[in-house]
């Protein structure tokens, strides 16, 4: 599957795309998040996240109203991201060059974003909040468009592979970064059955670009944070509902 | 592919608060790997922190059920290490083994930081069941394909286990740190799915029912039936 032509500048280009969302020190979203609600976070230099709380002496039987907020911004984001990964894959339908055995996967993962969008908004409702409709514009735009752009200039089909590997990573750190904030174990519960399903997307994807290579394309012991999406990608930059 | 412990136990005190911000401003450390090791250097002084204790100062059930899940991690490491030298398996295959078993050594680690900062006693011991099952089903599997299929099952029970734990985890630390384990076991069994799919030896790839739309508990090893032989414990269990 591998294109062993890969390393043409323009190709190169995309792949450096790969952890732009670190790039220039962002914030990680997580850290938005807990930060309107009084907490903070930081991203240390492996991509692992300190974030820190007001330490309870007790289990807590009431979140902070504040805590709830983000906690239902972090699910209203988390359903636009699964809202343009399946709108992504949707997309693909009109790539022609991509590779014939890639096909069936891009049908099964845009029905399974499809639906994990869907969950996600229920349990944003569940969770007293309003349900977030419509995909993420920062995702879109910094990533999906322009990369998507550049593959379809050259008819990469290794290049949408690896760029539907990246946006799988994002989701599954983006949701992973998020549970921390996340009060309620039902609501943790909710966004880790999405983020295990995006972790094993991104496994199949790299080791489609990389054939044959069952440990390189694996993830960290524990899942490195690094892909999580800016704060700034946020649907709801200031939580106040 | 070990929890990240770069992060200087220094900084894990001065997250928690020192003197100039006083007890109200006192901070726990949260989530993730080398926060985890650093603040199971903390120990039980900062138990606490992580929602260890209960109202009436005894052992959370958190701590006790992050206990258990590192006697799965453990027994997993040492299927993964008859794994690693199993005739049967191809150098690809004896290498995945190896590095997942690695990443359940590092996972116990992590969560075996988060029993020591809640002042339990980190256990030393593989669950017993959860090793002789997998052991045995392991050893009788007939092909390398099998073989395969036994550690897919392996990883997926993990992920269920951890997908089921979340249910009654308060503890928002040890919450994070299972979601990060998640999603890697997830990958691991997608893995295994991949070998177990053969025999398209130079590039292997799953069959399409091993990913399925989303994390579910169906696999999870249950607590009552997969309880360890041995496992050290301190103070109550409430």
């Amino acid at each position: 599957m591998t294109n062993p032509a890969t390393s043409n500048p323009a190709e190169t280009s995309i792949l450096s795309r790969r952890r732009f969302f670190i790039a220039g020190g962002a914030t990680a979203l997580g850290a938005a998040t807990l930060a309107a609600c009084g907490r903070s976070s930081v991203v240390n230099s492996s991509g692992s996240v300190a974030s820190t709380s007001v330490p309870p002496t007790a289990p807590p039987t009431t979140a902070p109203k504040e805590a709830v907020a983000a906690g239902r911004s972090i699910l209203r984001t988390m359903t636009s991201v699964e809202t343009s990964l399946a709108a992504f894959y949707t997309s693909l339908a009109a790539a022609t060059y991509l590779a014939a055995d890639a096909q069936p996967w891009v049908t099964a993962f845009g029905a399974h974003h499809t639906a994990n969008a869907s969950a996600l908004a229920d349990l944003t409702v569940r969770a007293g909040g309003k349900a977030f409709a419509g995909p993420n514009k920062y995702l879109d735009q910094q990533l999906i468009a322009p990369a998507r752009k550049a593959a379809d200039a050259q008819s990469s089909s290794d290049n949408l592979i690896e760029l539907a590997a990246q946006l799988e990573a994002t989701g599954a750190a983006t949701g992973t970064i998020g549970i921390s904030t996340l009060t309620e174990p039902e609501l943790r519960q909710g966004v880790t059955a999405v983020t295990a399903t995006d972790s094993r997307h991104a496994y199949l994807w790299r080791l489609m670009v990389t054939p044959g290579k069952v440990v390189d394309a694996l993830p960290d012991a524990l899942l490195s944070l690094r892909d999580a999406l800016p704060a700034k990608a946020s649907v709801d930059p200031a939580p106040t509902n | 592919m070990t929890p990240d412990s770069r992060l200087p136990e220094s900084d894990v005190a001065a997250d928690i608060g020192g003197p100039d911000r006083g007890p109200t401003r006192r901070r726990a450390i949260v989530l993730a790997g080398g926060t985890a090791a650093a603040l199971g250097a903390a120990a039980g002084p900062f138990a606490h922190l992580i929602g260890a204790e209960t109202a009436q100062g005894n052992q959370s059930p958190d701590i006790t059920l992050a206990m258990w899940l590192v006697s799965l991690e453990l027994a997993a490491r040492s299927v993964y290490a008859t794994a690693a030298k199993a005739d049967a398996f191809d150098d690809r295959a004896k290498s995945l083994a190896t590095t997942c078993g690695a990443n359940h050594g590092a996972q116990g680690t992590a969560l075996g930081a988060m029993v020591t900062a809640g002042g339990g006693t980190v256990p030393t011991d593989a669950n017993s069941v959860l090793a002789m099952q997998f052991s045995n089903r392991f050893a009788t599997a007939a092909t390398a394909a099998a073989k395969a299929g036994v550690l897919e099952d392996l990883e997926n029970g993990l992920a269920a286990t951890y997908q089921a734990s979340l249910a009654t985890l308060r503890s928002a630390p040890i919450a994070a740190v299972a979601a990060q384990i998640i999603a890697s076991d997830a990958a691991q069994a997608v893995a295994w799915a991949a070998i177990a799919n053969g025999p398209t030896a130079d590039a292997p790839l799953p069959k399409p029912d091993a990913i399925p739309a989303s994390q579910t508990t169906d696999a999870q090893f249950d607590r009552t039936e997969f309880t360890p032989a041995t496992t050290t414990t301190t103070g109550s269990t409430s």
